[in-house]
């Protein structure tokens, strides 16, 4: 590594960008990120391809520039409807909406806020470290994925929605398994087939997914509090941004954890942030000293699934430069307007555009600074006003925006009827003890990720299964999964037979 | 009902959504080999389900769950009738009318603006003097300008 190339393209970096043009870029780039992520139904792949419109004159590098700037506000913005209204902006916001909103019930809505700008923040600084250091490893890593590894890479994701039970697992994964069947609702990839769409020409296209995570937590809130008047506001507690940061502190190495992995997951392409907010969250669940907090307001799952989904931003950056394979959707897009100015990134590419990495660098930490400011002063405005608000009044508002989310996704009327029958579903669950989370994680996993996988790879196999055993990345993912199944159950399960052995042996 | 007897009906219809799901699975069209199938995934996760409906019907079989028919047609009608369930059916009720009715009729903006002035006026109190109008308008026209003309999406 050549640390004097680095430092001198980082330092050139940061002259192009401190410039008025460069901060007005960026800040504009932030400032509709974090409005479009906020908005339910207005998710960051929108957001950026709205403003990639604005981009066509401009040159390719401020383009990029601008839009991931966009995309790094998108991503952060999202979590502030799903703290302050229980309504996840994106789809990688949906942990934040069961830990953030529980927090703002409990009146510490500031508090919330304040984690998920500081855990955003450092997720992003710190993938933005590894992309720095490790992006030729993790490139070579990723050229090794193939539908095998991300088919086990699905079993994880099943592993992390059972464990998302809240107590009863079979209840989890028979909800992880109707999500998954859902996930299955559409034009079946390989085949082109219709499965499940019962002669429909709305569910050929398969099940939207911010429609339906609209209905799951928007609409639940709505049906339980439009007429009831006994529910009174929530209370406030103010906090500052140094609060937050010492409780931050508090848990870094979390941070720092779930920053390797959602760095891990972004550069891994197909993925993205909708996955490693789950794994994150698990990943916080699992190694967490109060895991009976989760669900309730738990500091460490805010915090992992906001580092985790931010680190995700840079990770993306690794294929999309190197290889020109997109990394998530907003990357996917961005690659579209490379190919439009006549920019083809490739394996060579960076060998003589080295400033690329340094100024995409630069201006994701620059764009951190700027959503710090602007999301906490926001943040904070928007929970004043809305604490203030009777709750019977949020709940219709709420019931607005979830309409308006619902629909503004794909303009189609049945994403309404969707999104309600989706909110119906979630209040029947909740009443009869069934989790939701694994349902929205199987429905992430279960069309794309697991099925179309599986079926790529015994195609390329031939029919064997051997591959998923024997590839060397293959292994590595199955031990992985084992070391994380033994250290959730396994390892539990010991202590407390050694307890009860111990309790047994003094009596 | 008891939560056994509950959860022995909704064990029930677990394993009827499976057989169903199964069943669907098969009638999937199939071109070369098994493993290309549509119909392999999905027959998969009913079978999975399947399981898991019938391990959770023994759970509540053992811990006294039973169908009682007369139980079930008895705590039906209470389910919709009874106080404390009547918030989230009027809250499931005010909202089905707004979204499925109102709005293909007569547009999101407008059917919005009516919406929460009816909420308002009906569940807000303290904001019933003039407050309410002045409000749902102003959050409508908010809308308007950050999706119509700032993200330029055709929503009327």
């Amino acid at each position: 590594m050549d640390w004097a190339q680095m430092l001198t393209g980082l330092g050139k970096a940061f002259g192009d960008l401190s410039t008025p043009y460069g901060l007005f870029l960026i800040t504009i780039g932030v400032a509709v990120g974090i409005l479009g992520g906020a908005l339910p139904g207005v998710s960051t792949t929108m957001t950026v391809a709205l403003l990639a419109v604005v981009t066509y004159k401009m040159d390719p590098l401020w383009a990029i520039i601008m839009l991931s700037a966009v995309q790094l506000g998108g991503t952060y913005g999202g979590s502030i409807s799903a703290t302050v209204l229980n309504i996840p902006g994106t789809p990688a916001s949906a942990p934040t909406a069961i830990e953030g909103y529980q927090l703002t019930k409990k009146g510490e809505a500031e508090v919330a806020l304040g984690i998920n700008v500081f855990a955003s923040f450092m997720g992003n600084n710190l993938g933005l470290v590894l992309l720095l250091l490790t992006m030729p490893f993790f490139v070579k890593l990723s050229m090794m994925f193939g539908p095998w590894e991300m088919f086990w890479f699905g079993i994880f994701g099943v592993f992390i929605a059972a464990n998302l039970s809240e107590g009863d697992t079979l209840k989890g994964l028979i909800a992880a398994t109707v999500g998954l069947v859902l996930g299955c609702v559409g034009l079946d990839s390989i085949d082109g087939s219709p499965r499940f769409a019962f002669g429909t020409t709305y569910l050929v296209g398969g099940i939207p997914l911010i429609p339906a995570m609209i209905g799951l937590y928007g609409f639940t809130e709505v049906f339980s509090g439009l007429t009831d008047i006994s529910v009174k506001s929530f209370p406030l507690k103010k906090t500052s941004l140094i609060g937050a940061a010492k409780l931050w502190w508090k848990y870094r190495w979390l941070s720092v954890r779930t920053s390797i992995l959602g760095y891990i997951i972004g550069v891994a392409p197909g993925i993205g942030a909708n996955v490693s907010c789950w794994v994150g969250y698990d990943h916080a669940r699992s190694t967490s000293k109060e895991p009976e907090k989760f669900g309730k307001g738990s500091i460490e799952g805010l915090i992992g699934s906001e580092t985790c989904n931010m680190a995700n931003v840079p990770g993306a950056y690794a294929p999309v430069l190197s290889l020109s394979i997109p990394g998530d959707a907003p990357t996917a897009i961005m690659l579209g307007i490379l190919m439009i100015h006549g920019v083809r990134p490739g394996p060579t590419f960076l060998l003589t555009n080295s400033h690329w990495l340094y100024e995409i660098t630069v201006a994701l930490f620059l764009g951190g600074i700027l959503f710090v400011i602007i999301g906490t002063y926001a943040g904070k405005g928007l929970v004043r006003m809305f604490v203030s608000t009777p709750r019977t009044a949020m709940a219709a508002i709420v019931g607005v925006l979830c309409v308006l989310g619902s629909y503004a996704a794909n303009i189609n009327i049945n994403d309404i009827f969707l999104a309600f029958f989706f909110g119906v579903l979630g209040t029947v669950m909740t009443a009869l003890g069934f989790p939701v989370s694994p349902l929205v994680l199987g429905l992430i996993l279960g069309g794309d990720l697991l099925d179309v996988q599986f079926r790529r790879a015994l195609m390329a196999g031939k029919g064997s299964i051997a591959p998923f055993f024997t590839r060397g990345v293959s292994i590595a993912l199955i031990l992985f999964i084992i070391a994380v199944v033994f250290f959730q159950y396994g390892l539990p399960m010991l202590r407390g037979k050694k307890e009860k052995e111990r309790t047994v042996i003094l009596e | 009902m008891s939560k056994h007897d509950k959860d022995f009906l909704i064990a029930c219809f677990v394993v009827a959504l499976a057989i169903f799901i199964f069943w669907n699975s098969m009638t999937m069209p199939m071109r070369g080999d098994v493993i290309e199938s549509p119909a392999v995934f999905p027959g998969l996760m009913s079978v999975i389900l399947f399981i898991f409906g019938v391990a959770y019907a023994i759970r509540s079989l053992t811990r006294g769950g039973r169908i009682k028919l007369d139980q079930l047609f008895r705590s039906v009608v209470p389910l919709f009738t009874s106080k404390k369930n009547r918030p989230t059916i009027l809250g499931i009720l005010f909202p089905a009318v707004y979204a499925f009715v109102a709005v293909p009729l007569i547009g999101f903006y407008i059917s919005s603006a009516l919406f929460m002035t009816i909420m308002f006026y009906a569940y807000v109190k303290r904001w019933r003097r003039w407050f309410f109008l002045p409000v749902s308008i102003g959050i409508t026209l908010c809308l308007y300008l950050i999706f119509n003309k700032l993200f330029m999406l055709q929503i009327w």
